[in-house]
């Protein structure tokens, strides 16, 4: 009897930490990594460093929270780093010279992003277009825009506080602005993705888009205006890389659109749709930045870099895929 | 209602908090870098007691240009050539060098830990001032730290935090962004710790930069080409056609004035300028303008993905038109031993990296450094381009190369 119950209690074990496994497989996948990397370099888990990993992964996060909407959708943005370099050339522009007062340039900025995500959306769902095609053709448009307003040059912003306040100040001397930052757009997110209608009619979307429209969902607005919150965040990214370098660089955010979508597929989001995650794409993020970082304190050249970075994804994706199956 | 109280409640506070960024913080002091010495010929006499001050362990190989004890003005330089710099240069003097020290690589007074970041390794020049480095910092006694940046400014800075944080005695930085690596720069000057960099930045401070005179490199690409028209008999008159990048670059704008200023004196000769990044933007753009341009008469390359694409697209149209080149990457001096290139101003990529090592290890012994190195540039024309390759590839020959022996 007692080794019946036994046999019962291990069987039923088994399958819930399996279950927990593949559930929790970002958070452990990022733990292993942090350990490794606390192995052979314990500078690694210096808090200073770690601030550092979130202080320089902020703009991906902040993209990264972006297109979970995006994606869960079932749709893609290429265009946001392109949206990033317009935001950061943009307001270094309106600020040059007191041509304008830092406010008024950032509300500036932050609508003409937003328009740029709408415009995005709109051409998508209006024209019947993957939004692929036309997000790769807007990168392309966006940053053609960021060149030819700069005629490819560097322009520096010399306001110190606005450094302070989006990337390089710190508070209590210790956490970087961009950190707070992207703590409060991370909280945004959640809220917005988990508790409100808007989050679930774009899960709902996603999942399927024609029982979305027969459930009265209007498909067209909640995808228009999911793009044109893409150029917010966009907008948010753009502003602190733009303060990380204290200048408005035209060729900012190149690797931006690519990065956050690692972030976002690595921490489950499903690439087709329906099923994502804000803690996830968090996770997502912090994998990619904590490679980075532990490769960078190895002194890892670029080709071993991307490589790793490339095995973690598809250990992920097949981690993912584990998951769905259990499902 | 229970979900969304906490949220925001922590969202206030948030918000409050990063008001707090906007607050100024009580800055540190002014970090303390020494004053560097002018070159021991100008030093004031010191005090009896005190210790000599060491010497360059290199200063027998430096030709200075302009006043020793002044600091090089770098911002004019570029100004020059429409470029906007803001860069402070803390070493008085520059220097030309020679290709090859003549003296030897410093040793270390110490076990020193260096930094060195290098903006890309992922081609023949990147990845040849990573060995070199890495040679060099063998040869000087001191442990060296990598970082690839891949042309990432943000993971550029962030291994100039980490090396903060592992406390290095140096940092020789090769900048991913000419403007963006301020903040890199900025974080060392307020580490107090000694920074050389390879090329210089636009902006942010720096102990010393190792760079190229790349108005004079380029002057030395407009005169082969110049040479191989006058020599040919070519009549003074038509269009050149040149490549360079999209996007200001300060070594394009300086390079594009060198050549420039050699056909100004010939006011029949127009110059076009074509863009691109790759190999393959290149060859599209020169293929398309040796279609538009039935009177070009000559073509440059200001860099070598520029020239590898036009040195193709000549060939993809039967056509051969006098092309000039910079750098030495290998398919370069081939198709200069084949007579698809006049010649090409190029550099070691090795020198580069010893004048570097040799710059951090000299101010961290406490012995002058100059504020800017210019490393040689040299003209390769048939007549030299063998004994350039084994000079720029030791222990490579060209004739190897071309026979596929060597990669």
């Amino acid at each position: 009897m007692r080794a019946q119950a036994q046999a019962g209690t291990n069987q039923t074990f088994r399958p819930t930490i399996k279950k927990l496994i593949i559930q929790y497989r970002t958070v452990l996948i990022l733990v292993a990594l942090m350990t490794v990397f606390t192995l052979l370099k314990p500078v690694f888990i210096n808090p200073a460093n770690l601030l550092s990993i979130i202080k320089n992964m902020s703009y991906v996060l902040i993209a990264g929270l972006g297109m979970t909407f995006i994606i869960t959708l079932g749709g893609l943005d290429l265009s946001v780093g392109s949206i990033a370099a317009v935001v950061g050339v943009g307001f270094a522009m309106l600020v040059r010279g007191g041509l304008m007062p830092v406010v008024p340039a950032v509300l500036i900025v932050m609508v003409a992003a937003m328009l740029l995500g709408f415009f995005n959306g709109f051409i998508s769902v209006k024209g019947k277009i993957e939004p692929f095609l036309v997000t790769l053709a807007t990168m392309f448009i966006y940053r053609g825009l960021a060149l030819t307003l700069t005629a490819g040059k560097p322009v520096p912003i010399v306001i110190p506080y606005f450094a302070d306040v989006f990337g390089n100040g710190l508070l209590f001397n210790v956490i970087p602005s961009p950190v707070i930052i992207s703590a409060i757009v991370f909280l945004v997110s959640w809220f917005l993705y988990r508790q409100t209608k808007f989050g679930f009619y774009v899960r709902s979307i996603g999942g399927n888009s024609e029982a979305a429209r027969v459930a009265g969902i209007d498909v067209s607005f909640v995808k228009i205006a999911a793009y044109t919150l893409n150029g917010l965040y966009a907008f948010i990214a753009g502003l602190i890389l733009a303060s990380l370098f204290n200048s408005g660089l035209p060729d900012a955010g190149g690797d931006l659109a690519l990065d956050s979508i690692s972030g976002v597929i690595l921490g489950g989001t499903a690439i087709a749709g329906g099923v994502g995650s804000i803690w996830g794409t968090l996770g997502g993020c912090l994998i990619m930045a904590s490679l980075n970082n532990g490769m960078s304190l190895m002194g890892a050249q670029y080709h071993q870099q991307i490589l790793v970075k490339g095995l973690v994804i598809i250990l992920a994706v097949l981690m993912d895929n584990a998951f769905k199956s259990k499902q | 209602m229970k979900y969304a109280t906490i949220p925001i409640l922590i969202l206030l506070a948030l918000a409050l908090a990063l008001v707090g960024c906007a607050t100024p913080i009580a800055a540190p002091p002014p970090a303390q870098v020494p004053a560097t010495q002018p070159p021991a010929a100008t030093t004031a006499p010191t005090e009896a007691a005190a210790p000599a001050a060491p010497e360059n362990a290199n200063q027998a190989d430096f030709t200075y240009v302009g006043d020793p004890n002044t600091v090089f003005d770098l911002n004019s330089w570029y100004k020059d050539v429409g470029v906007d710099a803001n860069v402070t240069i803390r070493s008085p003097g520059a220097v030309k060098v020679p290709d090859d020290m003549t003296t030897p690589m410093p040793k270390a007074n110490e076990k020193y830990t260096i930094g060195f970041s290098v903006y890309y390794t992922v081609d023949e020049v990147g990845s040849m001032i990573l060995e070199s480095m890495k040679a060099a910092a063998a040869e000087a006694g001191v442990e060296l730290l990598v970082n690839d940046a891949n042309y990432d400014q943000a993971a550029q800075n962030q291994a100039i935090e980490q090396w903060i944080l592992q406390g290095v005695d140096g940092v020789i930085l090769a900048p991913a962004d000419f403007t963006g690596v301020k903040t890199a720069l900025d974080a060392l000057e307020k580490a107090n710790i000694p920074v050389v960099t390879l090329n210089a930045p636009l902006a942010g401070s720096t102990d010393a930069a190792v760079i190229s005179d790349t108005v004079e490199q380029c002057k030395i690409a407009g005169e082969l080409l110049e040479k191989a028209l006058l020599d040919a008999g070519t009549p003074m008159k038509g269009t050149i056609v040149y490549q360079t990048l999209p996007f200001v670059h300060p070594n394009a704008a300086t390079r594009a004035k060198g050549f420039k200023d050699v056909f100004a004196k010939y006011p029949d000769i127009k110059i076009v300028e074509l863009t691109g990044i790759s190999p393959e933007d290149h060859y599209k753009a020169f293929d398309g303008a040796l279609k538009a341009y039935p009177d070009m008469i000559g073509a440059w390359g200001l860099y070598s993905s520029a020239t590898v694409g036009m040195m193709n697209a000549m060939k993809a149209n039967s056509k051969h038109i006098p092309l000039s080149s910079v750098d030495n990457d290998k398919p370069i001096l081939k198709g200069i031993y084949d007579g698809e290139v006049v010649g090409t101003a190029a550099y070691s990529s090795i020198a580069p990296a010893r004048w570097s090592m040799s710059e951090i290890i000299n101010r961290l012994n406490g012995a002058p450094i100059p504020g800017i190195v210019f490393y040689a540039n040299m003209a390769i024309t048939k007549d030299n381009v063998e004994k350039a390759f084994e000079h720029y590839y030791p222990g490579k020959t060209l004739q190897d190369f071309m026979s596929g022996k060597t990669q």
